[in-house]
């Protein structure tokens, strides 16, 4: 069986010091707990009988465990050159360099370069000339070879590590896949966007032609209704002339109208002149009323010979309430009260 | 106690004068020749008469490019691991072991699958173009000196620039002869052979994985399957993020029939769960063994586990 151990999964140094002892001694010291060895024993002892080997004690059984794993374990330890991890194992642990055989990863050479970028290119599809692809690959590979050449050159002048590896290679590759994917998608919706706008600008035009021929059969149509409107025009026209010789008429009619509305106004202004010389003394008269109280007409109900004034006043009271006056002496002016010219203006003077 | 340098520290004086010290110098060559000679003749006893020939010249080879690798790549703090020890040269003739007889019908085939174990186990692990220009050149050098033969036979006709011999590979998978490890003469049929083993993975597992199998994939997984093929075959794979480790190593093994396990990270993944994992690791493979290699794996392992090297350097 193949045991493989790569650098990236050393974690603790002390792997590399069991892989030494591994290497070496086909053993691995303090390993095993004693339940564990003595199942070794056991398995040993019985592996012995079938095969009619003969184990004398325990340590030829152990021995015999050892002797199985180094026959039986192919160890294969993946290392990687740069740095100075590789430099100190090998210093610290010589089992590593002494008890193996030693396999140098040089960079890839020209042909595993084109062989690579080839297979990777197989399933791509580029159009063009038969040989595009053989270019493609050339460059790729002059590429990479040239970069390790200046990355090299590097280090002697600036005393800098670039490195160029497998890794970058293969990434080189991957981005062309990637661009060339991108860019193609990109030209495809271009072509898409380029094709429809076609196909709209051909649709337009059809329907543009047959609108014209819809134009084209609609201008008859036309003419006849142009015709009927001018007829219509000129009809209007003449009833147009009928209707102004009655604007004629009305208007004098009008005239005189207005002339009887302004006659009406001036009367109308008049009666309002006068009314209004009228409201003020009336509006008097009301509040003179309004200052009449009960005790006023008792007042004058109680006069025995009542001043010339309330005499005059109470004549024209009679007057308007069209009672005929009755002269009365003073003894009997008291019951003034209860005539009925007293009667009459009694609710009109209460508050 | 292993010398001072490295990481091991210098032992004082005050502590050494307890002692009675005993030094062990390397094996002399001869001495390395003969161990390893005995044990590569007792492995070609079904080879040809040509092959059987080759063998002490073989060894020689070895030997003489592993010196000169190990005099001339020195460790440096940037390449700390350019450290070569005898396991390397046993690693080289443990390869050359597996090949069977049908595989190596003559002693050019022979030269090649050295050449091609050599560079696996020295070159696989060299970080830059000089590196590898400088190894190639010892290869030749020592193929001309020792073995007798030129890059003709070798069939190294470039320079083996950035990580690529143009040399033929050696594999269990899509070889000349069905299933065994033998030289792969045509690189599309194993890339095919790989891609339908991926496209069966993909189908049976959770996390696809979208490899393409090109010749840099191709040469990576046959290396992690040599590694894991071969009997204590550890794998150090170095590189940078991306370089696909993972997966190659995942379809390495998906491809020789083992079981795969790593290590699920979570939040508070600590030492606990570590040792909780590796004592199911251990149990897997020390005792439920049946259980680690899938049974309908159409690749036959090796039987190489009868015997290993390694034992005679671990007392050492």
């Amino acid at each position: 069986m193949v045991f493989m151990l790569s650098d990236t999964q050393i974690v603790k140094e002390s792997f590399v010091e069991d892989v030494n002892n591994l290497l070496n001694k086909g053993d691995v010291p303090n390993l095993f707990a004693p339940d564990e060895r003595n199942e070794i024993i056991t398995s040993m002892q019985s592996i012995a009988k079938k095969t009619g080997r003969e184990l004398r004690n325990n340590h030829e059984a152990t021995a015999m465990f050892t002797e199985r794993v180094r026959q039986n374990l192919h160890v294969v330890l993946c290392f990687s050159p740069i740095g100075d991890v590789f430099r100190t194992r090998l210093r610290m642990f010589p089992s590593l360099v002494n008890c193996t055989t030693i396999n140098w990863f040089t960079a890839w050479p020209d042909e595993a370069l084109r062989s690579v970028a080839s297979f990777v290119l197989s399933g791509a599809d580029i159009p063009g000339p038969a040989d595009i692809k053989e270019t493609i690959i050339d460059v790729f590979t002059d590429m990479q070879q040239r970069v390790t050449a200046l990355s090299q050159r590097l280090l002697t002048e600036m005393k800098r590590h670039y490195y160029v590896t497998p890794t970058s290679y293969l990434e080189l590759l991957n981005t062309f896949q990637a661009l060339l994917g991108a860019r193609r998608s990109q030209l495809d919706g271009a072509r898409v966007r380029y094709e429809n706008g076609i196909s709209k600008l051909l649709s337009t035009e059809e329907q543009v032609a047959t609108m014209q021929a819809e134009l084209v059969a609609l201008q008859p149509k036309l003419a006849q209704a142009s015709a009927e409107t001018e007829a219509m025009i000129a009809n209007i026209q003449v009833v147009s002339a009928e209707v102004a010789q009655k604007a004629e008429v009305v208007a004098v009619e009008e005239g005189v109208c207005k002339e009887k509305a302004s006659a009406a106004k001036a009367i109308k202004d008049d009666c309002e002149a006068q009314l209004a010389e009228a409201i003020p003394i009336l509006e008097a008269a009301v509040a003179a009323l309004n200052n009449l109280k009960k005790s006023d007409i008792i007042e004058v109900k109680s006069m025995k010979a009542p001043p010339s004034g309330v005499k005059l006043t109470m004549e024209a009271v009679c007057i308007m309430f069209s009672l005929a006056p009755k002269k009365v002496r003073p003894s009997r002016a008291r019951t003034l009260a209860a005539s009925p010219v007293c009667k009459c203006v009694q609710p009109r003077l209460a508050p | 106690m292993g010398p001072p340098g490295g990481g091991r520290t210098r032992i004082s004086q005050r502590y050494v004068r307890h002692f009675n010290v005993l030094g062990f110098v390397p094996f002399s060559p001869s001495a390395l020749g003969t161990i390893f000679e005995t044990m590569l003749t007792w492995s070609t006893t079904k080879h040809s008469a040509a092959v059987k020939a080759m063998v002490p010249r073989i060894v020689a080879a070895t030997i003489q490019l592993y010196s000169r690798i190990a005099e001339s790549l020195l460790p440096t703090p940037i390449k700390t691991h350019y450290t070569f020890n005898l396991r390397d040269v046993s690693n080289v003739i443990v390869g050359i072991h597996g090949a069977a007889p049908s595989a190596v019908p003559d002693a050019g085939a022979y030269a090649r699958l050295w050449a091609h174990e050599a560079t696996r186990v020295f070159h696989d692990r060299l970080t830059d173009d000089a590196d590898r220009k400088a190894f190639h050149a010892q290869l030749l050098d020592t193929a001309r000196g020792s073995l007798g033969v030129d890059e003709k036979v070798l069939l190294l006709a470039g320079s083996g620039v950035a990580g690529s011999t143009s040399a033929p590979l050696w594999s269990s998978i899509g070889g000349a002869v069905n299933n065994a490890y033998s030289e792969a003469a045509d690189p599309a049929k194993i890339a095919n052979a790989l891609a339908l083993q991926l496209e069966d993975y993909n189908s049976m597992t959770t996390r696809p994985m979208k490899l393409v199998m090109c010749g840099y994939a191709v040469e990576h997984v046959l290396r992690i399957a040599r590694i894991l093929l071969q009997p204590q075959g550890n794998a150090l794979l170095v590189g940078v993020g991306g370089s696909g480790r993972r997966s190659l190593c995942t379809l390495a093994a998906y491809v020789v029939g083992y079981k795969l396990q790593s290590i699920e990270l979570t939040r508070s993944y600590g030492v606990t769960e570590w040792k909780d994992d590796l004592k199911k690791l251990l149990f897997t493979a020390g005792r439920d063994v049946s259980a680690t290699r899938r049974c309908c794996s159409s690749i036959r392992l090796r039987c190489v586990s009868s015997w290993s090297p390694h034992d005679l350097y671990d007392c050492a």
